[in-house]
């Protein structure tokens, strides 16, 4: 039987292959916080990880890097405001981030905050104007992400950042960076931010490690209190072997970026191509926007998006219908409806995201399969 | 000959019967989804207070993991709005209009068999499966619908809307075995729902039928308890919490023999009251009725018969009695029992039997 294809990167990229086990799962690695060499080996084992983690977004080693249980943990203690911060300041954010980072926002405006929220253009393009404009109420943090998850869509964070630095703005810049890792240049200091969030598996590291890399801020607040690891900002004994996997992999797609991307963009375009001739009524999302190489949004009128998941399962291929989502519960994407679509045209879109490990016989099993799938679900429609 | 490998959803609610029905059909070799479906959601109606559901999402945890020892792709489909229209709107109507529903028809027909049905048929899936304890028998074109061999546990009575044709892309795999057979396969094959307890009651009542209707329908206004002659006895505090042929919680003591709700009036808002003798009719009339062979309908209209002769189970764990049924030929039909009279509670299904007491010729809900 064929091996399950991912298509679904996005949502967790697998372990890369070139993770080395025998290191992640080292039996000398004690207890990190740990006098004696079994800690002092797992602790020097976590610092060189942390290196690895910063180099991939720059190598400032002023940077700090706190490891989370993930990117959600991340967001939440970049957004962790107590009620007597957020009462009657001001966060401005896009419309279109993580669920982590719209439900934080939830809690910050329960605490009094006021979310001044920003939704894409037409074209889903984003512009400085409305950021600037909320200037005047002074606000305490900006957020906006680096990449959407579920269009591969790339938001211009340096140009915003500048253009807010330049009008005077001292508060804090916010970026949810965990698509962009592994599929651009991340660099913490060209995007004039001061807090991104990343996570491990997306880039192909175990599951249950992320970080949150902060520039100079010193009142951040620890969701998890305890013990002094990771700079008394998360307690709690370290997640060992997830965050060697995460230094394991950030080294990995920092130096292999280059020819990783050229991949990513063959294999993305070959599809797109291919499925657009045998359907040109086939939307891209995003198409005209600048967007990462490794992700599709695809919209295929009359067709039920949550079928075309489980029929491309039943072929062995996993790909998504919105951002991943367990619950069996279909509600149409708020990504897709604040670019624009219709909700019954959000429910006929599905995103591919591929892993640059994807072999061409694999990539071709994939265009026949969603080809065959939309043309059947069409049919029974 | 070996026989041939179909493509089957089995409909997965996270009990020990569905569990059995798909480890039966994945021994036979088919090909195998299963499927949950997220019909209410509690979360957004109150909470859940009891374990005895078969709708709550821990049930789902239980159905991915059965099927994940079975090998058996496994989803949720969503049919939470066809659910509310179909099953509960109608449900809580007919508590406000003083009837006694059984949602676990319309579920089946209109949802279990008709959505998951079409859902599965655009995956390309023809067949459907359950863990009902009820049989299929007949060659194709002419299938029959059959109680279950376990007489503790026929299900046969929810499934009299489907139709001879549907019958045949229908499969009840536990149908033929007892329920105690079905826990021993169930442990045997290590399944987690092997000693699950049964599932009572209707899935998304989680606490009395009358507190349900009134937090999603709202109450219907107090009024008088009366009995058949209109001599007011007490007062009621609205006819949604009232079922014909209840006799616990009427709130009117000091009565010689046990009283029961008898009728409830929802045009005068009276729940009437009585000796259990008024509970007992003659006869009674459906509406809304399949009749599953259609040819039966013909073959009465062919032979001049005005009559039929039948057994009529009139709830669920009814034994069933003995009916002389009138079928228009519109389908529409009374009945009226031969031996003895029983007791009917409108709303409430009467399923029609062969005389046998076995096979399902049809049947239709209870009318006034």
């Amino acid at each position: 039987m064929r091996k399950f294809i991912n298509l679904d990167a996005n949502a967790s990229y697998g372990p890369l292959p070139a993770l080395k086990p025998s290191s992640i799962l080292d039996s000398d690695y004690l207890n990190p916080s740990s006098i004696h060499r079994g800690g002092q080996r797992a602790k020097a084992a976590i610092e060189l990880a942390r290196d690895r983690v910063r180099e991939l977004v720059g190598s400032d080693s002023a940077l700090k890097v706190i490891f989370t249980s993930g990117a959600t943990e991340a967001l939440n203690l970049a957004l962790n405001f107590p009620p007597e911060v957020a009462r009657g300041r001001t966060i401005v954010s896009t419309t279109i981030e993580h669920p982590a980072v719209l439900a934080a926002l939830q809690r910050f405006e329960k605490f009094g905050g006021v979310v001044r929220w920003v939704a894409p253009g037409r074209n889903w393009e984003f512009s400085e104007a409305p950021f600037l404009n909320a200037l005047a109420e002074k606000p305490l943090l900006v957020n906006l992400m680096c990449v959407n998850n579920e269009t591969g869509q790339l938001l211009p964070v340096a140009e915003i950042s500048q253009a807010l630095r330049s009008a005077g703005y001292r508060g804090l810049v916010l970026s949810d960076a965990v698509q962009a890792a592994g599929k651009l240049d991340l660099s913490f200091a060209g995007l004039g931010a001061d807090m991104l969030a990343l996570s491990g598996h997306k880039i192909g590291a175990l599951p249950g490690v992320g970080a949150l890399v902060v520039g100079n801020r010193t009142d951040l607040e620890p969701l998890v209190v305890g013990g002094p690891q990771e700079g008394r900002l998360r307690a709690g004994t370290e997640n060992v072997p997830g965050i060697i996997s995460f230094g394991q992999a950030a080294e990995y797609v920092r130096q292999n970026l280059a020819h990783r991307l050229a991949r990513y963009a063959a294999l993305r375009d070959t599809l797109e191509r291919e499925i657009s001739a045998r359907f040109p009524d086939t939307i891209i999302n995003c198409a005209n926007t600048e967007r990462v190489a490794n992700t599709s949004s695809l919209t295929f009128p009359g067709v039920n998006a949550d079928d075309l998941v489980v029929a491309l399962d039943l072929a062995g291929i996993g790909i998504s219908s919105g951002s991943a989502c367990a619950s069996g519960k279909p509600e149409p994407s708020h990504v897709l409806l604040a670019g624009g679509l219709a909700p019954a045209t959000a429910r006929s879109t599905v995103r591919l995201s591929f892993t640059a490990e994807a072999a061409d016989d694999e990539l071709a099993y994939c265009i026949e399969k969603l080809g065959d799938a939309v043309e059947r679900l069409r049919g029974a429609a | 000959m070996p026989k041939a490998t179909r493509k089957i959803v089995v409909a997965l609610s996270g009990g020990v019967d569905s569990s059995v029905a798909a480890l039966l059909l994945k021994q036979q070799g088919h090909e195998l989804i299963g499927v949950s479906m997220q019909v209410w959601d509690y979360r957004n109606h109150g909470g859940c207070s009891t374990r005895a559901t078969c709708c709550a999402p821990s049930d789902f945890m239980d159905a991915r993991k059965v099927a994940a020892v079975l090998d058996v792709p496994y989803y949720v489909f969503d049919f939470e709005s066809s659910f509310r229209e179909k099953v509960i709107d109608k449900f809580v109507r007919s508590y406000q209009q003083g009837y006694t529903p059984n949602p676990c028809v319309e579920c089946n027909n209109k949802v279990k068999f008709g959505e998951l049905r079409a859902r599965a048929h655009t995956l390309g899936f023809e067949q459907v499966a359950t863990g009902h304890y009820a049989r299929v028998e007949g060659e194709a074109g002419r299938k029959r619908l059959l109680r279950g061999i376990d007489g503790n546990k026929d299900q046969s009575y929810f499934l009299y809307g489907t139709k001879a044709a549907e019958l045949g892309a229908t499969i009840f795999p536990v149908g033929a075995l007892t329920k105690p057979e079905v826990r021993e396969l169930a442990k045997a094959a290590g399944l987690v729902t092997a000693e699950k307890a049964e599932s009572q009651d209707i899935c998304f009542v989680s606490g009395s039928a009358g507190e349900f209707v009134a937090r999603i329908g709202g109450r219907r206004p107090a009024g008088q308890i009366t009995d058949k002659s209109g001599q007011v006895l007490g007062h009621h505090d609205g006819i949604h919490n009232f079922t014909i042929g209840q006799r616990r919680g009427i709130g009117i003591g000091g009565n010689e023999e046990p009283i029961y709700v008898v009728d409830i009036d929802a045009a005068s808002n009276q729940v009437i009251v009585g000796p259990k003798e008024e509970l007992e009719r003659e006869g009674f009339r459906v509406a809304e009725t399949n009749w599953i062979n259609p040819e039966l309908l013909e073959t009465l209209a062919k032979d001049g018969a005005a009559e039929l002769s039948a057994i009529a189970q009139v709830r669920h764990r009814h034994a069933g009695v003995p009916v002389t049924l009138k079928i228009d030929q519109n389908g529409a039909c009374s009945a009226r029992f031969v031996s003895e009279w029983s007791t009917i509670s409108p709303g409430q299904a009467a399923v029609f039997y062969d005389t046998a007491n076995i096979e399902v010729l049809g049947g239709g809900t209870i009318v006034r």
